[in-house]
């Protein structure tokens, strides 16, 4: 009898035993793919991993997308071909702002205490362009491929320039495109409006406009 | 009848196995360090039953003494902000060690006695 019951407590711990063994097992696996677990070299090597598949990814695009436009060339008739071209031509027109242009799209306004420095702008307006901005203006002074922007400290004053252009607070940013995308391509966690936000304390208010006209340059 | 526990061993894995429960990364110390207490457990009551003076009463009370213990000192590290636990984790693994070593000596005499009988009989 005192066997029957030894053997039976052994058995119920061993189940247990068992059990928890499956369930570290489980958990140790989850914490291997939780990425707020992993250390800073693992993670390091995770980045490295990503970036390079990315690049690969944006080659494939890349080859997949001139291999589509060759095919799409291919095709069209004449006159079809003539208005993608005047297409092209007015998004070229409006990428080196040759022309002034209306649409909804997004405000960020940055109020007279920011100490907003150029590479705070530039990273904003990279994001803007990222998520599809078709044409950006800061103040007033329209953003093209040449721009230059510069920062200048006097009589601790922060001055920031725009093509030698000084940009006076209230700094506005207006950029027309998707409203929804434009907002979303700078106010994800972790990103330049975010960062701004959280650790230098400079709160720009971001607007979406149904309507904005950005004059030529 | 000694191949039952094994048995559990598996059933138990598998039920574990069958289940999606992930503890909490925070709780992750406590859970090895009941794991540990339950091996302790299990191969004290092991020697208990080899040895006949299996005591259920003593196996209980020292599976739920232990690993309160254990908790209780995993607990106070995680305050004091000392790694308390490595304590436990060896205290255990030095008893299962033991117990062990005592398991294989029972099994390898009887395996011996039941050797010499038979060299008896057929002598």
């Amino acid at each position: 009898m005192n066997r029957k019951v030894a053997v039976v407590t052994l058995i119920l711990f061993c189940m247990l035993a068992g059990g928890l063994i499956s369930i570290q097992v489980h958990s140790q696996e989850y914490y291997s793919t939780d990425l707020s677990r992993q250390s800073i070299s693992d993670l390091v090597i995770l980045l490295h991993e990503a970036n390079k598949h990315r690049l690969e990814l944006a080659n494939q695009q890349r080859n997949v997308a001139e291999s589509v436009s060759r095919r799409a060339a291919e095709s069209l008739t004449e006159a079809e071909l003539l208005s993608q071209l005047q297409q092209e031509q007015t998004t070229l027109h409006i990428a080196n702002a040759d022309c002034a242009v209306t649409g909804s799209g997004v405000t960020i306004c940055f109020e007279d205490d920011s100490s907003l420095l150029s590479n705070d702008l530039l990273n904003i307006l990279n994001e803007l362009w990222g998520t599809g901005a078709e044409a950006i203006a800061v103040n007033d002074i329209r953003i093209t491929n040449t721009s230059s922007f510069s920062t200048t400290v006097k009589n601790h004053e922060v001055k920031l320039t725009i093509d030698n252009q000084p940009l006076f607070p209230p700094i506005y940013i207006r950029a027309i495109g998707n409203s929804d995308d434009l907002v979303a391509g700078v106010t994800f966690p972790g990103g330049i409006i975010d960062n701004l936000r959280n650790l230098f304390n400079v709160q720009p208010v971001i607007t979406k406009e149904k309507e904005l006209t950005l004059p030529a340059a | 009848m000694l191949w039952l526990p094994i048995l559990g061993l598996v059933a138990g894995v598998v039920i574990g196995a069958l289940t999606t429960f992930v503890i909490p990364f925070q709780y992750a110390t406590y859970l090895s360090i009941i794991l540990l207490a339950t091996f302790d457990t299990v191969m004290g009551g092991f020697r208990g039953l080899l040895q006949k003076n299996f005591d259920h009463k003593l196996l209980y009370s020292g599976f739920i003494g232990n690993t309160l213990l254990a908790l209780a000192l995993t607990y106070l590290g995680h305050r004091l902000g000392l790694d308390l636990y490595i304590a436990a984790v060896i205290v255990f693994c030095f008893r299962i060690f033991k117990n062990f070593g005592f398991i294989r000596r029972i099994l390898l005499d009887n395996s011996k006695k039941r050797q010499r009988s038979r060299q008896k009989e057929d002598a």
